[in-house]
């Protein structure tokens, strides 16, 4: 009785999700084996052939590596960056509620309106950068940071890195915290440097916040869209067309439903492949620290 | 093995002061013990001992030297926390070898050292294990291990004990009190505990609020403590504090309606407390003129004696310890027989001990 009851409780919640996120997902695996072009009327189920087209398409690959890129370099950035920010505003400094406020700033703004400050910094004729770099005297004539395909990748990692360090410092610095001092008292009376302290106490102590960091920093960068999307659109010549924006245009642009719709299950793979590598070292580490 | 000298240490936090100016001996090889309530600043007290936080104004002297401006590695100091602070990501082979592992020690002498140093404690089976599995008392003799392995100078102990269940506390007291006869160095050992206090130390330092109060040996602690304060801290029960009065210039004392003709004390004339230790109140078998009655209001049986709590005629409560087998109730009627010759005498309005002359 208990058990019957029980499942019709849980019932809203489970087509809930069934109608939100279960169909879509499954609608959009059955259109990843279609051929669908609602320019020319075509319509006709062809299995697995999108997927061949996948192995073979030059301007996936190019977005597969753009995305790899873009994830690997901005990820360890921001990774690194966010420590040594968190190990800064960890130590006691007057103004340090202030400092820790205003490290957060730039993970409030929304994306597009950071994207469109960044497009205006980049700016070649207008803009800050590039007059800062010239009266440095670091560059000569003003560079096309956007426009050039050496340059534009760098730039939308650039913001990337700008908006989403400080996710990765207030991760890291709740980590810090939790570290009980005496451990360190016990170090310094054991005769242990500071560079001896950090490796043998902080680092074992944040690696498993430094995996919840690169775990969430990793699925979020894969799929990046919204702030490459409004720096470049992809460009320029797909330089930094990711996968997402490429799944975008050919599901929304050229409407090819079919093919849009195989990338976007590429990405899919390629995350949950990346959440279950993590998940497997986390379970791992998690066993050593509890205590 | 260290002999140290504080001079006029203090320290302040911001506006408040953990610690006003203390001088303090404790000689090479002495156990040591720092005792106060908590918050007394006997922490902080070791934290300056240790380096870790650096003292207002003072100084600190190792076997002559001033150690002020070395870090806490260089005083060469171990230090036992009330956490143990064991590193968990670590084996209890590696905790206990951090200390020579971060200076770079040969891979086999340290091997040597851990092994020799697991065996004087009984963990040579836990080597492998990790802190998370070990028991408290496990816990505390890595702690242990990890201290001795260097062979420092001095031991600091921060409430090492208070962590573990109480017959485990009494079983690791006997065991630290050995290591010390064996290690033959200082250790310095602070806790709120007074019974760990006692049964420990060669001398005891009573801190209070920042001041040091007292030291000398438990012996003299409990029967000469210099203040109220400490009579009632020290012994469990504390002391029994009764008013009185001195009269005819500090020759006689009375109390309770009866005068007691006692050496010299040093004291004005006037109103004064008489502190009583527990055992120095006898039950009389009959009532006779020097004995005072009183009323049983609580009798507590603990085994191999018990503790009566009796009130006076001039509403002093008193309690009282004895070993005999008495057949006592509440309300019952008894006589006591004071022996003052052991008592304690404190200025009313100080609290401070009353000398006595010869």
């Amino acid at each position: 009785m208990e058990k019957r009851l029980g499942y019709w409780l849980i019932a809203p919640a489970a087509i809930t999700i069934l109608l939100v996120a279960i169909y879509p997902i499954i609608s959009v695996y059955i259109l990843s084996l279609t051929e669908r072009l609602l320019s020319l009327g075509i319509d006709r189920f062809i299995w697995l052939q999108n997927y061949q087209k996948l192995l073979t398409d030059p301007r996936f690959w190019n977005a597969f590596t753009n995305t790899c890129i873009f994830t690997g370099v901005s990820v360890s950035l921001e990774l690194l960056l966010g420590l040594a920010i968190a190990l800064f505003i960890n130590r006691p400094f007057s103004l340090r509620g202030i400092i820790r406020a205003a490290v957060l700033l730039p993970w409030a703004i929304p994306t597009v309106v950071s994207a469109k400050m960044w497009a205006w910094i980049f700016n070649t004729d207008l803009g800050i950068l590039n007059y800062a770099l010239q009266s440095f005297g670091i560059i000569s004539s003003n560079l096309n940071w956007l426009g050039e395909p050496t340059l534009a990748l760098g730039s939308a990692i650039i913001v990337d890195v700008w908006k989403t360090t400080p996710f990765a410092a207030l991760l890291l610095l709740a980590g810090l915290q939790i570290i009980p001092d005496d451990l360190y008292k016990a170090a310094s009376v054991d005769g242990a440097s500071n560079w001896q302290k950090f490796w043998h106490i902080t680092l074992p102590h944040l690696k498993p916040i430094m995996l919840i960091v690169l775990l969430f920093r990793t699925l979020d960068a894969f799929r990046i869209f919204d702030s490459i999307y409004i720096l470049t659109g992809g460009g320029p010549a797909n330089s930094t067309e990711t996968l997402s924006i490429y799944a975008y245009k050919i599901l929304f642009q050229t409407l090819d439903f079919g093919y849009g719709s195989t990338i976007a299950v590429s990405v899919f793979i390629f995350v949950v492949l990346i959440s279950l590598i993590y998940i497997f070292v986390l379970r791992k580490q998690g066993s050593l620290l509890n205590e | 093995m260290a002999e140290i000298k504080l001079k006029s240490l203090s320290k302040k936090f911001g506006k408040t002061d953990a610690l006003h100016p203390l001088d303090l001996e404790i000689r090479d090889g002495e156990f040591m013990t720092i005792l106060g309530p908590s918050g007394c600043g006997k922490s902080t007290l070791l934290n300056l001992l240790a380096g870790l936080e650096a003292p207002t104004t003072g100084d600190i002297l190792f076997d002559g030297e001033s150690v002020i401006e070395l870090s806490p590695k260089q005083r060469d100091v171990a230090f036992v926390f009330q956490s143990y602070a064991l590193y968990p990501h670590k084996s209890v082979y590696d905790n206990i070898a951090f200390p020579l592992a971060v200076v770079k020690t040969d891979k086999k002498e340290i091997d040597k050292q851990v092994h020799q140093v697991a065996q004087l404690l009984e963990i040579e089976n836990l080597l492998e294990r990790r802190p998370k599995e070990l028991s408290g008392g496990q816990r505390q003799r890595v702690a242990l291990g990890r201290a001795i392995i260097r062979r420092p100078r001095v031991f600091l102990f921060d409430e090492p004990l208070s962590n573990l269940d109480a017959q485990l506390r009494t079983q690791m007291r006997t065991e630290l009190k050995k290591l010390h006869r064996k290690l033959k160095t200082t250790f310095i050992y602070v806790t709120h505990d007074q019974t760990e206090a006692m049964s420990l130390a060669d001398t005891i330092a009573i801190l209070r609020d920042g001041n040091l109060l007292q030291t000398g040996t438990p012996e003299k602690i409990y029967k000469e403590p210099a203040n109220m304060f400490i009579g009632s801290f020290i012994g469990n029960p504390g002391m029994n504090f009764v008013n009185a009065e001195l009269i005819e210039n500090g020759a006689k004392v009375k109390l309770e309606n009866r005068i007691f003709e006692l050496s010299l004390i040093v004291g004005k004339p006037g109103e004064i407390m008489a502190g009583l230790r527990p055992e120095y109140i006898q039950i009389a078998d009959e009532k006779h003129p020097g004995t005072i009655p009183a009323r049983v209001e609580v009798v507590e049986h603990l085994g191999s004696e018990a503790l009566i709590e009796v009130t006076t005629r001039n509403n002093s409560t008193l309690i009282i310890r004895t070993a005999q087998e008495l057949d006592l109730s509440m309300n019952d009627e008894i006589s006591l027989n004071l022996d003052l010759s052991k008592a304690s005498f404190f200025d009313k309005s100080t609290g401070s001990n009353l000398p006595i002359g010869e």
